[in-house]
C-alpha cells in the first residue's frame, strides 16, 4: 500500500491512533476529527488532501501541536505527546517542527532575517552561529539578497520563501505546510512546490496539507479526509 | 533571551513612535511634577532650615517676661552654669542703637554678653579676638563686630583694617577687637545686612537707658542634650520665679526646626502624593495601550506561539515592552525637571533650587513599579492567547 522510497527509513515521525477532536456546539456534538489513524515515516512527502470542512486543518493543528486531541495517541518523533504542558509543547513545535503556512504568518513588523532569526531566538542559540544559520536558510530558498526587506516589500513568492527559510533554519524533524501555494499564482506555486521537492530530496519529511489534487499528487503518497475520517491512504 | 526582549520591545517601541510618545507623557508629566514638586519643597526646607541653624540651634534662647520685680542678676545667671545638662551660660542683654563710624550710621543690635558668648552662640572669628573675662571686670570699651558693620558701616573691604579703629555707640566710643565671620548657611532667604555688635556686659549696662536685669540669655547643652539643658533651666527658672510658667519663654531651635521639618516633611508628601496620582493616571494609560497592542498584535502572538514562544516570552516581551515605555518615560520626565528646575533657579534667587536626588530614585522606582503593575495584565493576556486562535485572528 505505501509506495517505497530510497529516502525512506523505518523511524516513524508521526503516529495518530484513534485520534478525535470533539467540538461542543449547542447541544450537537461535532467531531472534526473521528478517530483517525495514520502513521508517516521519516523522510517521506506525504499530501493530506480534502475539501474545506474535512477536518484537515483539525488534523494539521493537532499533529503541529497548536491543538490536542480530546482521544486517541499522538507520537511525534517517538515523544508521546500526552498531557504536554503548554511550555513543553512549545518547545517541541520550536524544536521539531516546521510551519509553513498558506498566508505566510510572517511578522510585518520585522524585515526577512529578524523572521527567520525568531525560532533560533526562541531555542536560544547564540547570536553568531544564528548568523550563520539564517544566511544559509536564506541562501537555500534564494532569498539572500532580500534579507533586509519586510514582508510588506516583497512579493507573495518571497514572503512564502522566508516562511520557508523561517522552517528550515531549525533543522525540524518535519516540515508542515497548510495551502502553501494557496495565496499564490500558479507559477510562483511550481516554484514553492519546487522547494519542497528539494527538501524531501534532502532527506526531510513533509506532510503537506492542501484541497488541489494536483499538489496532492506531487507528493509521494496522499491520505485523504472527509467528514473527519481518514477515509484512504494511498 | 532577555537582551532580545529588550531589543524586540525596544522595536516595537520605535515602530509606532506618535503612540508610544503619547503614552509615555502621562508618566513624563507624573513624574515632572512629582520631581519639581518635591525638589522645590526640599530646596525651601534646605535653606530655610540652614537659616534656622545658622541662627543658632546648639543653644537655647530664654527670654524672662516678668521677673516679679526681682530681676535675675549675671551673677545669679552665672550660678546656672553646671548644673544638670547645662553647660555654658551667656547672658543676652540687646539694645537697639545708632553705631556711627566716620559720617555713616546705622542702627545696630548691641549686645552686652560674656566671653561665653562666643562658645554658646558657636561664634567665629575673622581675625582679632573675642570679649576677654579682663574685659568684664574692667568695663573695657572694646566691641566685636559682624561683618557687614566693617563693609557697610565702616566701608573698608579687607575685615583686619577694622581693628584697633573706634566706633560711635550711642555716644561713647568703642575699640574694635575682633569682627565674626558670617555663618556659611546664611543664604540669600533673610538677605537684610547683620549690624550686630558684641559688647561686655558690663560696658553696656552702664550706658544711659540700660538697666543691669538680665531679661535674655542664652544657654548651652552640656553633652549637646538640649531638650534635657531645656528641663534643667525650667526647672530653674521656676523656682526664681515664684512657680510662673508664663513668667518666661525657652525657645529651642531643635523643636523649631522639627516643627518646620515636618511641615515640609508633609507638604512634600501631600504634593508627592498629587503628583503620584498624576503618574498612577499615565499607568492607567500604559495598560490602556498596552491592551490595543495585545489585541493588535494578537496574529503576531499566534505566529511566535507556533514558532516556539512559550507563555513566558510572549509574558516577558509584552511586560518589557510596558516596562520600557514607563522607564523612558520617566526618563524624559526627569531630563525636563531638572531643565526647569534650573531655569527656574535663574529667575528664582531667593534660596538655591536644586533637583532632589531622592525624588529622583523614589519616580525611578514608581515609574518601573506602574509599568510592572499596568503591563501585567495586558502582558498576561497576550501570553494566555492559544496558537490556533490567534493565527486565525484576522485584526
Amino acid at each position: 500500500m505505501e509506495q517505497s522510497s530510497k529516502y525512506e527509513s523505518c523511524r516513524e515521525v508521526i503516529v495518530l491512533k484513534d485520534v478525535s477532536r470533539i467540538y461542543q456546539v449547542g447541544d450537537e456534538t461535532l467531531r472534526a476529527l473521528d478517530h483517525a489513524s495514520l502513521t508517516i515515516r521519516e523522510g517521506e512527502f506525504v499530501s493530506i488532501i480534502g475539501p474545506s470542512g474535512s477536518g484537515k486543518s483539525t488534523l494539521m493543528n493537532i499533529i503541529g501541536l497548536l491543538d490536542m486531541a480530546d482521544e486517541g495517541e499522538y507520537y511525534l518523533d517517538g515523544l508521546e505527546i500526552r498531557n504536554y504542558s503548554e511550555h513543553q509543547l512549545a518547545k517541541v513545535r520550536n524544536q521539531k517542527i516546521g510551519f509553513v503556512f498558506q498566508n505566510f504568518n510572517l511578522i510585518s513588523r520585522m524585515d526577512a532575517r529578524s523572521n527567520v532569526e525568531l525560532p533560533l531566538i526562541y531555542q536560544r542559540v547564540p547570536a553568531a552561529e544564528r548568523k550563520k544559520r539564517v544566511q544559509e536558510a536564506l541562501d537555500r530558498v534564494g532569498l539572500a539578497g532580500r534579507a533586509d526587506h519586510k514582508p510588506s516589500e516583497l512579493s507573495g513568492g518571497q514572503q512564502q520563501r522566508v516562511a520557508i527559510a523561517r522552517a528550515i533554519v531549525t533543522r525540524p524533524s518535519l516540515f508542515l505546510a497548510d495551502e502553501p501555494t494557496g495565496n499564490l499564482d500558479s507559477k510562483t506555486g511550481e516554484e514553492i512546490m519546487e522547494l519542497f521537492h528539494e527538501l524531501h530530496h534532502a532527506g526531510n519529511t513533509i506532510v503537506l496539507i492542501t484541497h488541489d489534487p494536483g499538489v496532492a499528487a506531487q507528493a509521494e503518497r496522499r491520505i485523504h479526509i472527509s467528514d473527519g475520517h481518514v477515509t484512504e491512504v494511498e | 533571551m532577555f537582551l532580545q526582549s529588550v531589543k524586540m520591545a525596544w522595536e516595537s517601541i520605535r515602530s509606532n513612535k506618535m503612540r508610544s510618545i503619547l503614552t509615555m507623557l502621562g508618566i513624563i508629566i507624573g513624574v515632572f511634577s512629582l520631581v519639581v514638586l518635591v525638589s522645590l519643597v526640599s530646596s525651601a526646607t534646605h535653606s530655610i532650615s540652614n537659616e534656622v541653624s545658622g541662627l543658632g540651634s546648639s543653644s537655647l534662647q530664654v527670654q524672662i517676661m516678668d521677673d516679679k520685680d526681682n530681676p535675675l542678676s549675671l551673677e545669679e545667671l552665672l550660678e546656672f552654669e553646671g548644673q544638670g545638662d547645662i553647660g555654658l551660660v551667656a547672658p543676652l542683654t540687646t539694645r537697639t542703637m545708632g553705631v556711627k563710624y566716620g559720617s555713616k550710621s546705622e542702627n545696630s543690635a548691641v549686645y552686652g554678653s560674656t566671653p561665653e558668648y562666643q562658645k554658646v552662640q558657636d561664634v567665629t572669628l575673622s581675625c582679632g579676638r573675642f570679649l576677654k573675662e579682663s574685659d568684664q571686670y574692667n568695663h573695657t570699651s572694646v566691641a566685636v563686630v559682624s561683618k557687614d558693620v566693617v563693609t557697610s558701616i565702616m566701608k573698608m573691604q579687607n575685615v583686619e583694617e577694622a581693628l584697633g579703629k573706634e566706633l560711635h555707640i550711642n555716644g561713647q566710643n568703642f575699640t574694635v577687637v575682633g569682627v565674626m565671620a558670617k555663618k556659611d548657611s546664611t543664604s540669600s532667604l533673610f538677605s537684610q545686612a547683620d549690624y550686630t555688635v558684641v559688647v561686655p556686659y558690663t560696658t553696656l549696662t552702664r550706658m544711659s537707658g540700660v538697666s543691669r536685669e538680665i531679661l535674655s540669655f542664652a544657654v548651652s547643652a552640656k553633652d549637646g542634650d538640649l531638650s534635657s539643658a531645656q528641663k534643667t533651666t525650667g526647672d530653674l527658672l521656676m523656682k526664681r520665679l515664684e512657680q510662673d510658667k508664663k513668667a518666661f519663654y525657652i525657645l529651642n531651635f531643635n523643636s523649631v526646626m522639627d516643627a518646620l521639618n515636618s511641615v515640609m516633611a508633609t507638604m512634600s508628601l501631600v504634593l508627592g502624593g498629587v503628583a503620584g496620582i498624576s503618574l498612577l493616571v499615565g499607568g492607567i494609560g500604559i495598560m490602556n495601550i498596552m491592551l490595543v497592542s495585545v489585541t493588535e498584535r494578537t496574529k503576531e502572538i499566534g505566529i511566535r506561539k507556533a514558532i516556539g514562544a512559550d507563555r513566558r516570552v510572549i509574558m516577558q516581551q509584552f511586560l518589557i515592552e510596558a516596562l520600557m515605555i514607563s522607564l523612558i518615560g520617566c526618563g524624559i520626565g526627569v531630563g525636563i525637571s531638572w531643565g526647569a528646575l534650573r531655569v527656574a533657579g535663574i529667575f528664582f534667587k531667593t534660596f538655591p533650587i536644586r533637583l532632589s536626588p531622592g525624588v529622583v530614585v523614589l519616580s525611578i522606582a514608581f515609574s518601573m513599579g506602574i509599568g510592572l503593575i499596568f503591563g501585567i495584565y495586558p502582558a498576561n493576556k497576550a501570553a494566555k492567547k492559544k496558537p490556533i486562535d490567534a493565527l486565525r485572528y484576522n485584526g
